[in-house]
């Protein structure tokens, strides 16, 4: 049996996380949860994973400085920015952190957000 | 003694004609006398006369002096009272003349702005106290309201559009101010100005406005979490969904997306207030983003077997121009005409290159409900629906063309309507191609270029 891709969920929402677990696991991958940055950090430093979905605004640690600390550690991991930051500044900044894309979360059903992890993974 | 008797009698009568004529004499004076005594009478009455006249005239002299100095003093109260009213008046006053140059100015003007009216009487309004807008570009001269008003020129106070006026000291405050012309025998010889400070009135404003966008931001996670579950549920990750519970779910759904839609459009508004809309201008296809507005209207247009027309000019410059914004434009009036005509309708899309070469005019007609005549002024208002449409089943927020008139106006173009209830409404915009260097030179502005 092939492994399942491993992909980390850092986002503070726990209901949001859990439903991106749910959708991720249901896709056939394997989904883990950090509540916040620094958490995320810890678990990167742990183990290895396919693929990063990230909120911006979290306690302790926000987005910006993962994504400040993934380059810094040269972690090359495709991240996926989930926010409900809209503005085009937001986007731009966190794009030029080396985020692959950016979802706002209201405005963005979590099949379109699972569809593009396949794409990325496939 | 005959002599002696002769001479006698002679004497006698000589006696006799000398009494005679004394008799005659003494008459005389005594006709004399009697005219005299006359005329002293008559003196003495025309004396008495003139005392009394003099009196008289002594008696109107002082009364009337009594009324100059009474009136005086009435004068003297009335424009102390007016001076003290004007001095008092917690508003800023300025009076210019015909050449804009200070002649009166009030307390609160002195205290707002640092100056003293003995620095400034005489001196040029415009120049002494300099006006900025909200972006802190210095309103030309030719542009300050109190030169339009000296010049004729009609002005209506906006008072949600604040400038700010500048201080002795350089520092600056947000104003609302109200210009009118002073007009004598039909000409204007000046100009008066009342200012505030709406500091406060900004603040509370701007609370009200964060308030807003803090509350919008919170709400969009749970709606998320509505969004995604009932989404998931519909897609049977939780097990299969019976045909009856598929429909609750999409309707939850369905009212789901119909409140992140209203958020996203209370962050707009409030991001307009607020000045905080980042902009991102590019060169911008208008034809292809008008033809994409209405491929994603089509669905809409369909189902109420409207006729829809487009003509849009095949070749058009690229503009620069923040293609989201611009978007939102085009959006809101075209969903707002399908939103409100009925079905089988016609609504006609226009796009072309402005006669003025200059920019680019958008024209969207319906034959919709309209807007009735007494509302007509209040429909680019925040948050207004017309009371005809109110009734009838169609959504709406009151906020899409307050939105884009907002963005149609900061990037220096217009949009503007005609109307007949039950027979249908045009919208017209008109947005330049390029933008003159001032308003490129707007740091904050949340468009500075469509």
């Amino acid at each position: 049996m092939k492994t399942p891709k491993k992909i980390l969920i850092i986002e503070d929402e726990k209901t949001l996380a859990r439903a991106l677990e749910l959708k991720l696991t249901l896709g056939g991958y394997e989904a883990t949860l950090a509540f916040n940055g620094e958490d995320g950090i810890k678990l990167l430093d742990k183990g290895s994973y396919d693929l990063i979905l990230l909120d911006l605004i979290m306690p302790k640690m926000d987005g910006f400085t993962v994504l400040t600390i993934l380059k810094a550690k040269k972690i090359k991991t495709p991240v996926l920015v989930l926010t409900n930051l809209s503005q085009q500044n937001d986007i731009k900044h966190a794009k030029k952190f080396g985020a692959e894309e950016f979802f706002i979360k209201s405005n963005t059903p979590i099949g379109t957000i699972v569809n593009r992890v396949t794409e990325l993974l496939s | 003694m005959t002599s002696t008797a002769y001479k006698l009698k002679v004497l006698a009568k000589e006696k006799e004609n000398t009494r005679r004529k004394l008799v005659i004499t003494a008459r005389k004076l005594a006709a004399t006398a009697k005219k005299l005594a006359v005329i002293a009478r008559e003196k003495e009455s025309a004396r008495r006369k003139l005392v009394v006249t003099a009196k008289k005239l002594k008696s109107l002299y002082e009364t009337l002096e009594k009324k100059v100095f009474d009136r005086t003093k009435d004068l003297e109260q009335i424009r102390a009272k007016s001076d003290a009213i004007l001095t008092s008046i917690g508003d800023g006053l300025v009076v210019v003349d015909k050449a804009g140059k200070i002649s009166y100015i009030n307390k609160s003007f002195e205290e707002m702005l640092g100056w003293k009216a003995k620095e400034i009487i005489g001196k040029s309004m415009v120049q002494i106290v300099p006006r900025e807008d909200l972006h802190g570009v210095k309103v030309s001269f030719k542009e300050r309201i109190l030169t339009q008003v000296l010049s004729g020129q009609k002005f209506v106070a906006d008072l949600t559009n604040p400038f700010y006026y500048i201080r002795k000291d350089k520092s600056r405050f947000p104003t609302s101010s109200i210009v009118a012309p002073v007009n004598l025998e039909g000409k204007i010889v000046g100009a008066v100005e009342v200012f505030r400070d709406i500091t406060k009135e900004k603040e509370i404003d701007k609370a009200k406005t964060e308030f807003v966008s803090l509350a919008s931001h919170q709400l969009r996670t749970p709606l998320s979490t509505v969004s995604w579950y009932s989404e998931m549920l519909l897609a049977g990750d939780a097990g299969r969904v019976t045909p009856s519970q598929k429909k609750y779910l999409e309707e939850i759904y369905t009212g789901n997306q119909r409140m992140v839609d209203l958020v996203n459009t209370l962050l707009d508004v409030s991001r307009i207030e607020l000045g905080t809309f980042i902009v991102e201008k590019k060169p911008t296809d208008i034809v292809k983003l008008v033809q994409s507005v209405i491929n994603e209207q089509k669905p809409q247009i369909n189902e109420k077997k409207i006729r829809f027309t487009s003509s849009c000019v095949n070749k058009l410059p690229l503009i620069k121009a923040d293609p989201k914004l611009l978007r939102m434009v085009i959006q809101n009036l075209l969903s707002n005409a399908v939103k409100y005509t009925p079905d089988c309708g016609k609504i006609g899309l226009q796009l072309s290159l402005h006669k003025d070469r200059k920019s680019v005019y958008i024209q969207i007609s319906d034959t919709g409900y309209g807007i009735p005549k007494n509302q007509q002024n209040k429909i680019f208002t925040k948050l207004f629906r017309a009371d005809n449409v109110i009734g009838k089943d169609t959504e709406g927020t009151g906020l899409g063309l307050y939105i884009a008139k907002s963005i149609v106006e900061q990037a220096g173009g217009e949009l503007w309507f005609e109307s007949n209830e039950n027979k249908g409404s045009t919208f017209h915009v008109r947005l330049p191609l390029y933008q003159s260097k001032k308003k490129n030179g707007y740091q904050r502005s949340f468009l500075t270029s469509l």
